[in-house]
């Protein structure tokens, strides 16, 4: 078994800590996982990216055109990582911008949204686009767009658990006074990637 | 609870390849450890910070690598257990201490750890450490996985104890930012740290010239007694990999099933076919580090069989095991990241050993030498050495056609303070000026518009750099240097300034940390390495030792006095020094967070804006952002800094924004 997710997007999105989970959660049930972080300079606005393996894996990295699910939690990052999918891949695209300073100083372009979904529509057709910062509002607050999408993830039925380990893991890792909300994403985030991928699958 | 320092036995837990080491470090009963932060390093100690007092451990971030290796070097010539890390180019630093201590040694244990980085994620430079080790007589071993590198620094201890040599835990980016599963085994908890009695013994640490000849004799013994542990050592290991077994393929691979099958039936095309298994055609693989990563996974997709090395302890050599090992292969494949280090010394082995068989490599272009590896570059590497006619998978990656994306490159944040002195450095120099930068996050001062960075070489080189420009040019000269790197090694090029009587401006950008790593102390601030009230070192009275006669301190964000002063310092006839002292902005909004205090943020009042772009065009502070035309700033970002509205020419700019948390 190979499992490979891969998270892609902007230092302060809390990218770090949807790996951390997903990694805990294999630990939590006796699954080999390895999840690579990127640190340094992406505190400054930088790209971030993380990739999550599990089972039979020996490399930190996920070959290119190897990710089972790409989880983009900014739009125009989908694009920029677009080298990690396959057709097969599934695609959950958060579709809260946030522009590089370059395109708000008017130096470079941001691409429109609908340029951007055509362009991933056209690689797979397992694609959800959410307002993942908006269903987080929704919970509570927005800092937990990442449980959001995560929650996504642990919709598309790829993963060797269930949604009840991995509520068990968030529960284990994250204090209390924090838990109820970053839930109330995660399960928001479940029940909308669910409900798209239903009709389609 | 914290599970680095669990004391179950056998427990198994998620942890980065740094956090690794620590907890290796433990479960070798380490009693110091030492360092100064450089990624990708840095969060061994950061974890240090957190756990050593709990553990009775003694920690610092010590003012520099030199400086963190001499600390371990007496506490270990003490009989201390001792860790020292480093970011490779720290080993540069360290190198003057480190060459003789090798040809010393010590009474107790000391690893080195160097943590590499291909790629240069976040370096100047991808030097491949391993080269150090060769050099100095380093024992070294070399992780492939987080795991390892927990159980590699319990056993770089144990060895350096029993050389009495120091030994290098050489990682990489890769390894150290790796989350991986732990199986915990046994530390010793303490009260406090370990202290011991140093014991004289004649002319041991004290190498007189005419004594030194005895101690390089000493090193070679014990390299030779490291060989023979080399041979043995438990974490290299020799597996067959059966590439063309099928038995792994499971439910999951379907989805690339079809991609698969054409690449299996391509191999059978080209050089790897059944036949020539059966003729004994015996491929042979020697890797080390987080290469064996790349390489397992290479060979599985592309279903080859083949025989592999992975070297643990890559100084010295196991030399007869990789003899026996090429004696047992008809052609051998070199898979390591940066230099060719193991294949030149592999090849020397062959020659020795009278054997001819072709080793592929770096040398006839098979693997780059350059950049990290993955296992797309492995898999293209084996490919091009067996010369295999078939696509590689990324080839065959999806062809999106042409994509124009913005780029996302760091930026100095919202507020820093750093920003504000470029602007005013620009302001008054322009172009003409030479902007001489040094290693932080002021190094982004680089991009436009601030272009505040015509050179940066290494830590503290700007004031040294800014001597010879001032002998070789007649143009104003500005240095750079943020507080801890002008601790760091930022002085001595400034006395050496003083003395020469070279003329430029040095300008501390002090902001009370070490930002770009994420936030250590460092001798200028009343803290020490565990937030513990700690005698602060004044940067103010070591300048004014030297007899500098301009010295001013000025905090940036007002520009107009932030600007006299700059232009009095640029009409000094000799050396002068601008403290420019305002805290990290990440810093103060933690500790306005803290106190429950708001940033009020500032707003552009589109009826007074005339869109002439200046705020923009010269300061682009990132939290600014333009819709139809008009310029706006992001309340959520702004930092409440002010100095935009300080430069707008029409007072577009003002500070009524709601107060958001
Ligand atoms: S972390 Fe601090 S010093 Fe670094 S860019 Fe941000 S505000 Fe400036
Ligand atoms: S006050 Fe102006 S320069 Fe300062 S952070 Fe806010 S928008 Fe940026």
């Amino acid at each position: 078994m190979k499992i490979n997710i891969y998270l892609a997007g902007i230092g302060g999105q809390g990218i770090l800590t949807a790996a951390q989970v997903l990694g805990r959660v294999a630990v939590d049930n006796g699954v080999n996982v390895l999840v690579n972080e990127t640190h340094g300079m992406a505190q400054r606005g930088g790209v971030v990216t993380c990739n999550v393996r599990y089972g039979d894996v020996f490399s930190p990295l996920i070959p290119e055109g190897e990710a089972d699910v790409l989880t983009a939690f900014e739009p125009v990052e989908a694009l920029r990582s677009i080298k990690i999918a396959n057709e097969n891949t599934y695609f959950i695209v958060n579709t809260a911008r946030i522009y590089p300073f370059t395109v708000s100083l008017g130096q470079e372009k941001y691409p429109p949204m609908e340029y951007l979904m055509e362009k991933i529509k056209k690689i797979s057709r397992r694609v959800v686009f959410l307002d993942a910062s908006e269903l987080a509002r929704e919970a509570g607050n927005e800092i937990c767009t990442n449980m959001v999408l995560v929650g996504g993830i642990f919709a598309l039925g790829v993963l060797p658990f269930d949604k009840d380990q991995f509520i068990t893991t968030l529960e284990r890792v994250l204090p209390p006074k924090i838990f109820k909300v970053n839930l109330e994403a995660f399960l928001n985030g479940n029940k909308f990637v669910r409900d798209e991928m239903a009709p389609k699958e | 609870m914290d599970d680095l320092i669990s004391e179950v036995i056998g427990k198994k837990i998620l942890a980065l390849g740094n956090e690794a080491i620590a907890r290796g470090a433990l479960e070798g009963r380490v009693d110091v450890v030492t360092a100064y932060p450089g990624t990708p390093s840095t969060e061994i100690g950061d974890t240090f910070a957190r756990i050593a007092q709990k553990v009775g451990v003694y920690f610092e971030w010590s003012v520099n690598e030199k400086v963190a290796l001499e600390v371990a070097i007496g506490a270990a010539m003490s009989g201390l257990r001792c860790m020292t890390f480093m970011k490779q180019v720290g080993l540069n630093v360290a190198a003057d201490a480190l060459m003789t201590y090798c040809y010393i040694g010590h009474r107790g244990a000391h690893v080195i750890v160097s943590a590499d980085d291909p790629s240069c994620h976040s370096s100047q430079n991808e030097q491949d450490n391993r080269l150090f080790a060769r050099f100095a007589n380093l024992p070294m071993l070399e992780p492939s996985s987080p795991n390892e590198a927990k159980e590699m620094t319990r056993y770089a201890l144990d060895i350096s104890e029993e050389l009495e040599q120091p030994v290098m835990l050489r990682t990489t980016t890769r390894i150290c930012h790796t989350r991986g599963v732990l199986e915990l085994n046994k530390i010793d908890i303490r009260e406090e740290h370990r202290k011991t009695e140093f014991i004289k013994e004649k002319y041991r640490f004290t190498k007189i010239p005419a004594l030194a000849w005895e101690a390089h004799t000493r090193v070679l013994d014990v390299m030779d007694q490291a060989r023979r542990i080399s041979e043995k050592c438990p974490f290299t290991t020799t597996e067959e990999i059966n590439g063309i077994d099928e038995s792994h393929t499971d439910a999951h691979d379907r989805s690339d099933a079809s991609r698969d099958a054409s690449a299996s039936s391509k191999i059978q095309d080209g050089f790897f076919t059944d036949e020539s298994a059966d003729s004994g055609e015996k491929i042979g693989i020697i890797t080390s580090g987080v290469s064996y990563g790349h390489l397992k996974e290479a060979l599985e997709s592309l279903k080859i069989n083949a025989r592999v090395m992975k070297i643990g302890m890559t100084n010295p050599l196991p030399d007869a095991s990789i003899a026996n090992f090429l004696k047992s292969c008809n052609k051998v494949i070199m898979v390591e990241e940066v230099e060719p280090y193991l294949e030149e010394q592999v090849k020397i082995i062959a020659k020795d050993n009278d054997l001819t068989i072709p080793i592929l490599g770096k040398a006839d272009g098979h693997f780059p030498r350059i950049f990290e590896y993955s296992i797309d570059i492995v898999r293209r590497g084996i490919i091009s050495a067996l010369g295999l006619e078939m696509e590689t998978k990324s080839d065959n990656a999806l062809n999106v056609g042409e994509m124009e994306l913005p780029r996302r490159p760091p930026t100095l944040c919202p507020g820093c303070p750093h920003r504000a002195s470029f602007y005013v450095s620009r302001k008054i120099n322009k172009d003409h000026g030479i902007y001489s930068s040094d290693i932080g996050c002021y190094s982004l001062g680089l991009l436009p518009p601030l272009r505040a960075a015509d050179v940066w070489v290494c830590m503290g080189a700007s004031s040294g750099l800014a001597c010879g420009f001032s002998e070789s040019t007649d143009q104003p000269i500005l240095a750079f240097v943020g507080d801890s790197t002008f601790f760091h090694s930022g002085l001595s090029g400034l006395i050496n300034a003083v003395h020469h009587n070279h003329r430029f401006v040095y300008v501390i950008l002090d902001n009370s940390t070490t930002a770009m790593t994420g936030h250590q102390p460092h001798p200028g601030i009343p803290r020490n390495s565990f937030d513990e009230i700690a005698p602060a070192v004044d940067i103010k009275k070591i300048v004014e030792a030297l007899g500098i006669t301009f010295i001013e301190e000025v905090n940036p964000l007002d520009l107009e006095k932030t600007e006299e002063v700059f232009r009095r310092a640029m009409d000094h006839q000799s050396v002068s020094v601008i403290i420019a002292k305002e805290p990290c902005t990440l810093l103060k909004l933690r500790e306005m967070k803290a106190r429950g205090q708001r940033v009020v943020p500032y707003n552009v009042d589109l009826n007074e804006c005339k869109k002439c772009m200046k705020c923009i065009n010269t300061l682009a502070c990132p939290a600014f952002y333009i819709r139809n035309e008009d310029i706006r700033i992001n309340p959520s970002m702004c930092s409440g800094c002010g100095v935009c509205a300080q430069i707008c020419s029409f007072d577009a700019i003002s500070q009524e924004g709601e107060a958001v948390l």
